[in-house]
C-alpha cells in the first residue's frame, strides 16, 4: 500500500547506493546487474534501436550495468517482458472479504460468470437490512485516482459508483453504472461492455493530496434491502499526470509524480513464453558467487524460475532461483548443482505463497551449502555442501530455466525489479548493499 | 512501430507449419509457440501458445476474435493482406486455401493469456523443474 515504504536514496560517505552496487564489480568480477528502473538501459527491440520511453512497452534488450557487457535480449516480440508500473491500490480485488468493503448488511458470494466468460464467479452484493452501500476507505492518497469495476445488473436500480473525500466528509460525485451519467465533480463513463457487464470508470478531479478517499459501490444514497447486482475486478490506480493511460498509471515524463506516488518500475513476465537471454556468463575462474533479485511471484500453479544460470542437469555450479519449486507449492528456493552432480536446494517450510514480493539473496560456492535469505532476514540453506566446486561458463536466462543452448522452460509469472549476479564471495555488508538496493526498487519490505 | 497485444493459440496439428511460416519472417517472429497446452495440463499437448506484443503490421494480417457485447466474434479475414505482407518480406506466400485453412484454426485475441486459455478450456502443460 502507499506510504508504507519510503523511496530511499542511500548515501554512505557521499556515495549513492547505486555507486556502491557498481563498486562491487570494480575488480572486473564477472557478473551482471540489471536495473529495469533505469530507462536508459532499456530498449524495445533486441538490436537496441528503439528506446523504452515509458511503461507498458516491451523490453527486447536490457543493458548490463555491471560493466561486463552481458546485456540480455529477446528477439521474439511475443516473448519480451513488458516494463510496467501497474499497481492496483486495492487489496481483496476478488471480493473475498466483505469486511474489506464494509461488512454491514452486505453479502459477497459467487453466482455469475465473469466479464471474460470465465468460470470464476463474479460476486453478488446483497442488501440486507437498512439501505446502505458497500464502501471502502482507501486511505490517504497522493492525488487523483481512477477507479474501475465491472458491473452487471441484478434487481437493484439505479446503481452508481461514488467517491467521497472522507477528510472533508464530502461526496465528490457519482457515475451511473447503467448509463454512465455523472454527477458532482468526478468524471466517468462506461468504457467497455462485455459478456453483459459494463466496465464503469470514475475519476476524481483535483483531489487534495493526502486526504482520505472512500469509494462506494452502489451509490452514496444507499441501496434498498434485498437487492443485488454483480461486481467484478475492482481496480484503483493513481493518476500521476495528464498523460495517464487507459489501464495503468503513467510514468514518463512525470518521474517526480511517479516517485512521489511510490510506484516502482518492473519487468512483467507472463509465465507463458517471456524471458531474456543474457548469453554466456563465464564464471569458470570463480568458486564462489552471489545472486540477489527483487521479485514478486504471482502464481504457484506451475514450477517456475525467475532466473537461472547453467544447465542444472549437466553443469556443476549451475544456479537458479525457483518460485515455486513444484506445482501448487508455496515455495521460493535457491538451487545449485554441486561438484558431485547432485542438486542442492535450500530447505524450509513452504510458506511463501503467491502473491508475494521478496528480495532474495543467495550465496553459493565451494565447500558450503547454497543459501537463501528472504527480505534481508530469514535465512535457509541446503542440506549438504556443494563440495569442491568450480563455477561454470554457462548460459544465463532471466524469467525461465535454462534447458539447453537455445531452449528454456518453466517460465516465471511475476515481476522482476532488479537482478545482480556476481562471481565472487560477498561480505555480509556487501550483501546488505544489494538487498537494500533491491528493497528500494521493489518495496518488498 | 506500434505494438499490439495478441494471444495466439494454435492446435498441435498445424504448429509445425505455423512455426515454419513465422520463422520465415525473421527473428522477431521466430521461436513462437514453444509453450504446450492441453485440457488437463498434462502431455500430450493439444495446442501451443504465444502471448505478447506483435508489430501492428503483423497484427493487421492476422485474424482477430473478441467480444462484441455478449457475443464472441471473429472478424472477417482477408488472406490477400497476408499474401501482400509475404511479398513485402520477400518470402513465398502460401496459397489462399492454405492461409484460409491455417487462419481458421488459429485463435487470435486481445485477451490476456490466462483468459484466452480459460475460454478455450486449456492449461499450460506442467513441466517439472529439472532435477
Amino acid at each position: 500500500m502507499l506510504g508504507l515504504s519510503i523511496p530511499c536514496v542511500a548515501v554512505r560517505g557521499g556515495i549513492t547506493l547505486s555507486q556502491q552496487v557498481a563498486s562491487l564489480f570494480s575488480a572486473s568480477e564477472p557478473g551482471v546487474w540489471y536495473d529495469p528502473s533505469d530507462l536508459s538501459t532499456l530498449f524495445q527491440d533486441a538490436a537496441g534501436t528503439i528506446p523504452v520511453t515509458g511503461v507498458e512497452q516491451p523490453v527486447g534488450l536490457i543493458l548490463d550495468k555491471s560493466g561486463r557487457g552481458n546485456h540480455a535480449s529477446q528477439p521474439t516480440t511475443t516473448a519480451r517482458p513488458i516494463l510496467s508500473a501497474r499497481y492496483n491500490i486495492l487489496t481483496d480485488t476478488a471480493f473475498t472479504s466483505a469486511a474489506q468493503w464494509g461488512i454491514g448488511n452486505w453479502v459477497f458470494s459467487g453466482g455469475e460468470a465473469d466479464p471474460f466468460g470465465g468460470t470464476a464467479a463474479a460476486k453478488v452484493q446483497m442488501g440486507g437490512g437498512a439501505a446502505q452501500a458497500p464502501g471502502r476507505i482507501i486511505g490517504p492518497v497522493a492525488g487523483d485516482v481512477v477507479f474501475r469495476v465491472w458491473w452487471k445488473a441484478g434487481n437493484q436500480a439505479p446503481v452508481s459508483l461514488a467517491a467521497r473525500d472522507d477528510t472533508t466528509a464530502t461526496i465528490l460525485g457519482s457515475v451511473r453504472c447503467d448509463t454512465g451519467a455523472v454527477t458532482g465533480t468526478v468524471t466517468g463513463s462506461i468504457i467497455r461492455q462485455q459478456n453483459g457487464f459494463n466496465l464503469v470508470e470514475l475519476r476524481t478531479t483535483a483531489f487534495p493530496p493526502g486526504n482520505t478517499l472512500r469509494i462506494y459501490l452502489g451509490g452514496p444514497g444507499g441501496v434498498a434491502a434485498g437487492t443485488h447486482s454483480f461486481w467484478y475486478g475492482p481496480d484503483l490506480r493513481l493518476v500521476c499526470d495528464a498523460g495517464e493511460g487507459p489501464t495503468y498509471q503513467y510514468v514518463a515524463p512525470a518521474a517526480a509524480s511517479y516517485e512521489v506516488a511510490g510506484f516502482s518500475r518492473y519487468l512483467r513476465f507472463d509465465g507463458v513464453d517471456d524471458f531474456l537471454d543474457a548469453g554466456t556468463l563465464d564464471f569458470s575462474a570463480a568458486t564462489q558467487a552471489a545472486a540477489v533479485i527483487g521479485s514478486k511471484k504471482l502464481r504457484d500453479v506451475r514450477a517456475a524460475c525467475p532466473y537461472s544460470h547453467g544447465l542444472s542437469t549437466g553443469q556443476n555450479g549451475a544456479f537458479r532461483f525457483i518460485a515455486p519449486a513444484n506445482p501448487g507449492q508455496a515455495s521460493v528456493q535457491a538451487s545449485t548443482r554441486g561438484a558431485d552432480g547432485v542438486l542442492r536446494e535450500t530447505v524450509g517450510a513452504n510458506d511463501k505463497a503467491a502473491p508475494i514480493k521478496l528480495v532474495l539473496c543467495s550465496t553459493y560456492g565451494a565447500d558450503a551449502p547454497v543459501s537463501i535469505r528472504y527480505n534481508g532476514t530469514e535465512s535457509r540453506v541446503s542440506s549438504g555442501s556443494l563440495g569442491a566446486l568450480t563455477l561454470p561458463s554457462a548460459r544465463s536466462v532471466i524469467g525461465a530455466q535454462v534447458t539447453g543452448e537455445t531452449t528454456q522452460s518453466n517460465f516465471f509469472t511475476g515481476r522482476i525489479y532488479g537482478l545482480v549476479h556476481i562471481a565472487r564471495a560477498l561480505s555480509l555488508g556487501e550483501q546488505h548493499i544489494l538487498e537494500q538496493f533491491m528493497r528500494n526498487k521493489s518495496r518488498a519490505y | 512501430m506500434t505494438w499490439l497485444f495478441r494471444t495466439m493459440i494454435v492446435p498441435d496439428s498445424i504448429v509445425a507449419t505455423v512455426r515454419s511460416l513465422a520463422d520465415s519472417f525473421g527473428p522477431a517472429a521466430s521461436g513462437m509457440w514453444a509453450t504446450p497446452l492441453s485440457p488437463t495440463g498434462e502431455l500430450p499437448a493439444t495446442h501451443w501458445i504465444s502471448s505478447g506484443f506483435v508489430g501492428d503490421d503483423f497484427a493487421a494480417v492476422l485474424p482477430l476474435s473478441h467480444y462484441v457485447d455478449d457475443v464472441w466474434v471473429t472478424e472477417p479475414y482477408d488472406p490477400a493482406a497476408f499474401i501482400a505482407m509475404c511479398a513485402t518480406y520477400g518470402i513465398e506466400a502460401p496459397t489462399v486455401e492454405q492461409i484460409t485453412q491455417i487462419m481458421g484454426l488459429v485463435d487470435v485475441s486481445e485477451q490476456e493469456s490466462l483468459a484466452a486459455m480459460e475460454r478455450l478450456g486449456l492449461q499450460i502443460v506442467n513441466v517439472e523443474v529439472m532435477k
